[in-house]
C-alpha cells in the first residue's frame, strides 16, 4: 500500500472507531447523566483530527487559517485570530488596547473599564493582568446582564472601556450600551464566549464591539477542545491583535512563509541596525496564543454544524421555559434581553428569596437525580480570593449580583439533550416543588 | 488588514505591449477584498495547503475593489516574471494571496494629493483612482505625475483623460524618456523631473506624497522631499525589495 492507500485506511477505521466508541446510548432515566453541556461531534470531527495529525502539520497551518477565513465570513467581519482559549481571546483584546500603536487612546496603566462582577473570572483578570482597573457595575436578574441604569455613573475621567459579557448567550442591552460607549468615547469589547450565534437587532452579537471574543472550550457552542478566537472588524486592531498573539512580532507572516510585505530587510525598527530581518521585530511584550492545526480541523467540522446547534439550543431553553413557567412564584426565569434572540448557553435559574428551601437543596436534589448544574459561574468576583483585593472601584452594592452569587444556577440546554432528557429535567423539578 | 486569504484564479484576460509588459486580468474563485494601494502575491505553481505556499511574487492591484476580476501590470524583469511572460495564457490557473500592504490612501481625503508614479507603479494609483472615480470621498486635489520610459507603455491614458472628468480637482502630466508614435494627447519628453515636480507642489496646502515605482525613483523624491523638510507623516511609498 501507498500513503494514500494506508491514510484511507486509517481514517475508515477511524470511522468504525467512532460508531463502536461514541455513538450515543439510550437514555435511562436516573441511570443517564443530564449534563450541564458538553461536546457534540459526529466521525467527521474524529477523521478531520486524525487526517490532521497525520499531516503532522503541528502548529497553527491551513485548517487554522482555514477556520479563520470561514469564522470571518460566518461573521462578516475583516478578521477572526484564532487562539487557544476564550481566556487567552480575553487577555488579547485588553492587551490589544495598551497597544501604542493606538496612539492616545490606548489604555494605560491605571486607566478604568467598566464591567460586571458577575461572570467568569477571565472577563476581569486581563483588566488586572495590564494594570487597569476595573469598574464594577451591578446586574440586572433575570437578564444576568449590566444594569443599564447604572452604566453612565461608572463613567470617570479614568474610563477608558467597557468589557462585558452576554451572559449566558443572553445579549446585553447593546443599544444602550453602545450609546454610552460613543458618548464617551470608549472602546468596547464584548465577550461573546458563551453567546455564539445569539442575535441583537436581527445582528450576530460579537459585531457591535471594537473587539469581542469566543470560547471554544467543550461547554460552548462549538469546540475544538481548548480555543477560543478574538473578532474585529477594524483592520488596525486586527493587526495588533495578532501581533499580541504571535510573540509581539510585527511580521505578520503564515507560519511556513516568509517576506510576504516584501519588506523584510529593508525597515528600520527601534532602535535595531537598518534592514533588521522583519521576522525577528517585536512591536509588542506578546505571547504565543496560537492552537494547534488539529485543533483547528476539529473546529471547521464543528462550523459546519453551528446553525443546527443554536437551533437546537434555542429548542431545549424554550421546553424548559415552557416547564417551569408554572413555578414563577418561587423561581426567576431567564428573560432575553429587548430585541435580542439567545442562542442560549445555559438555562439560567435563580430562587426567589425567602423561599423555604434553598438553591443548595434543590442542586443536590438534582445532581441526586444525575442532573449536573453550575452555578453562574464567580457569583460575585469581588468576594472570590484573588479578585478581593484588588485595585477597584464598585458603582453601588452589587446587591443583585450578591442575589445570584447565593441563588442562582443553570441547567442545561446543549445540542446533545433530547425532548426525553428535558422532560425528565421537568419531572424532577415537578418534584422538587411539590415537595417544596 | 483584512485576513490575507489563499485563492485560486483564472487569467480571464490578459493584453501586451511594448517589451512584454502584460495587463493580466485574473478571475478569482471566491470573492476577495483589498483597499486600493494594497497587493498581491502571485503563484504559477499549485498551491497544496499541506505544504507551503509556492514561490510567488507582488503586484499592486490596478483596478478598484469589490469587482469580480483583478487586474495587474506586470513588468518582466526575472526569472519568475518572465516565467509569467512564457507561462501564462488566457485560462491559465494561478494561486493569489491577499490583501497585503499598508500603502493606503485612508488618511489623506480632504487634503493636496500628489501621486508620483513611474513604469507598472502606476498599479495602486489606478486602483485608488478608479475606487475614487466611484466613490464620494473628496480630495483638495489629486496631481498625478507619471513617467514612462516609452509612449507605447501608457497603458492608461483613457483612464486619465475620464478621471478628468469624473474626479474633482484631477490633474496629471505624463513624461515619456522616447516617443515612437504620434499621440492625441499632450505628453512631456523627458524623465520626471523631480527637483521641478516638488517645487511645483510643495507650496500645495501640507501636500501628501505618495511614491510608486521604481526603487531609485522613489529614493531620489524621497531625498529631494526630505531636503525640503516635508515630513515623513506626509509620504508615503511603495517599494518593495
Amino acid at each position: 500500500m501507498n500513503h494514500e492507500e494506508i491514510r484511507t485506511n486509517i481514517l475508515k477505521l477511524v470511522q468504525d472507531y467512532y460508531n463502536e466508541k461514541f455513538i450515543k446510548k439510550p437514555f435511562i432515566p436516573g441511570e443517564s447523566v443530564v449534563r450541564y453541556a458538553g461536546r457534540v461531534f459526529d466521525e467527521k470531527e474524529l477523521v478531520n483530527l486524525v487526517s490532521s495529525s497525520l499531516d503532522f502539520w503541528l502548529t497553527a497551518g491551513p485548517h487554522a487559517e482555514a477556520f479563520e477565513n470561514e469564522l470571518a465570513d460566518f461573521f462578516g467581519v475583516e478578521d477572526a485570530a484564532l487562539v487557544n482559549s476564550g481566556s487567552s481571546a480575553n487577555l488579547l483584546a485588553i492587551s490589544a488596547l495598551t497597544s501604542p500603536k493606538l496612539l492616545d487612546r490606548r489604555l494605560k496603566p491605571g486607566d478604568e473599564v467598566i464591567t460586571v462582577a458577575s461572570g467568569f473570572p477571565t472577563t476581569v483578570a486581563p483588566i488586572v493582568q495590564n494594570s487597569l482597573v476595573p469598574v464594577f457595575v451591578d446586574v440586572s436578574p433575570g437578564t444576568y446582564n449590566i444594569s443599564t441604569e447604572d452604566i453612565e455613573k461608572a463613567v470617570s475621567s479614568c474610563t477608558k472601556a467597557v468589557f462585558l459579557a452576554h451572559t449566558l448567550g443572553n445579549p446585553f442591552d447593546i443599544d444602550h450600551v453602545k450609546a454610552i460607549a460613543v458618548k464617551y468615547g470608549l472602546w468596547l469589547i464584548e465577550d461573546n464566549c458563551d453567546a455564539l450565534g445569539s442575535r441583537y437587532g436581527g445582528k450576530l452579537t460579537g459585531t457591535f464591539g471594537d473587539l469581542a471574543t469566543l470560547s471554544f472550550y467543550p461547554a460552548h457552542h462549538i469546540t475544538m477542545g481548548e480555543g477560543g478566537c478574538v473578532i474585529t472588524d477594524n483592520e488596525d486592531l486586527a493587526k495588533i491583535i495578532r501581533s499580541f498573539r504571535d510573540w509581539g512580532r510585527d511580521c505578520y507572516c503564515a507560519s511556513g512563509e516568509d517576506n510576504t510585505c516584501g519588506l523584510r530587510f529593508s525597515q528600520q525598527f527601534g532602535d535595531l541596525p537598518a534592514g533588521y530581518d522583519h521576522k525577528y521585530v517585536y512591536s509588542h511584550i506578546g505571547y504565543n496564543l496560537k492552537v494547534t492545526d488539529m485543533q483547528a480541523a476539529i473546529g471547521r467540522e464543528q462550523l459546519k454544524k453551528l446553525q443546527a446547534f443554536i437551533k437546537k439550543r434555542k429548542e431545549n431553553f424554550n421546553l424548559i421555559y415552557k416547564g417551569l413557567e408554572k413555578f414563577n412564584n418561587k423561581i426567576i426565569l431567564p428573560q432575553a434581553t429587548p430585541k435580542s434572540d439567545p442562542a442560549w448557553f445555559g438555562f439560567p435559574v435563580t430562587i426567589k428569596e425567602n423561599q423555604c428551601f434553598t438553591r443548595t437543596q434543590l442542586i443536590q436534589f438534582l445532581n441526586n437525580n444525575k442532573i449536573h448544574t453550575r452555578n453562574l459561574f464567580g457569583g460575585n468576583l469581588i468576594r472570590q480570593p484573588a479578585f478581593k483585593d484588588i485595585e477597584k472601584r464598585v458603582v453601588g452594592d452589587l446587591k443583585n449580583t450578591d442575589l445570584i452569587m447565593n441563588n442562582t444556577f443553570f441547567i442545561g440546554v446543549y445540542p446533545d439533550l433530547g425532548r426525553e432528557e428535558i422532560n425528565y429535567v421537568l419531572e424532577k423539578f415537578d418534584e422538587f416543588f411539590q415537595q417544596n | 488588514m483584512s485576513v490575507p486569504r489563499k485563492v485560486k484564479a483564472v487569467v480571464a484576460d490578459l493584453k501586451k505591449y511594448r517589451d512584454d509588459v502584460t495587463l493580466y486580468r485574473l478571475k478569482p474563485e471566491l470573492p476577495v477584498k483589498f483597499r486600493p494601494g494594497q497587493f498581491l502575491h502571485l503563484a504559477l505553481d499549485n498551491y497544496d495547503p499541506s505544504y507551503n505556499w509556492p514561490e510567488s511574487r507582488v503586484f499592486s492591484m490596478a483596478d478598484a475593489p469589490n469587482k469580480e476580476f483583478i487586474d495587474i501590470l506586470v513588468s518582466p524583469k526575472g526569472n519568475f516574471t518572465n516565467r509569467m511572460i512564457s507561462e501564462i495564457s488566457i485560462g491559465r490557473q494561478v494561486w493569489l494571496k491577499l490583501p497585503y500592504g499598508t500603502f493606503n490612501f485612508r488618511g489623506s481625503a480632504g487634503k493636496d494629493v500628489v501621486l508620483i508614479a513611474g513604469g507598472t507603479g502606476i498599479s495602486p494609483f489606478i486602483s485608488f483612482l478608479e475606487d475614487l472615480a466611484e466613490s464620494t470621498d473628496e480630495y483638495r486635489s489629486i496631481s498625478l505625475f507619471y513617467g514612462v520610459r516609452n509612449s507605447d507603455l501608457i497603458i492608461f491614458e483613457e483612464n486619465f483623460k475620464r478621471y478628468v472628468q469624473e474626479i474633482n480637482s484631477f490633474q496629471y502630466k505624463v513624461y515619456c524618456e522616447k516617443i515612437n508614435n504620434k499621440l492625441s494627447f499632450s505628453i512631456e519628453q523627458g524623465i520626471l523631473p523631480i527637483k521641478g515636480l516638488v517645487d511645483q507642489t510643495i507650496s500645495f496646502t501640507n501636500p501628501v506624497y505618495y511614491l510608486s515605482g521604481p526603487k531609485s525613483m522613489i529614493e531620489c523624491f524621497e531625498k529631494e522631499l526630505k531636503d525640503k523638510a516635508i515630513p515623513e507623516e506626509r509620504i508615503f511609498y511603495d517599494k518593495w525589495e
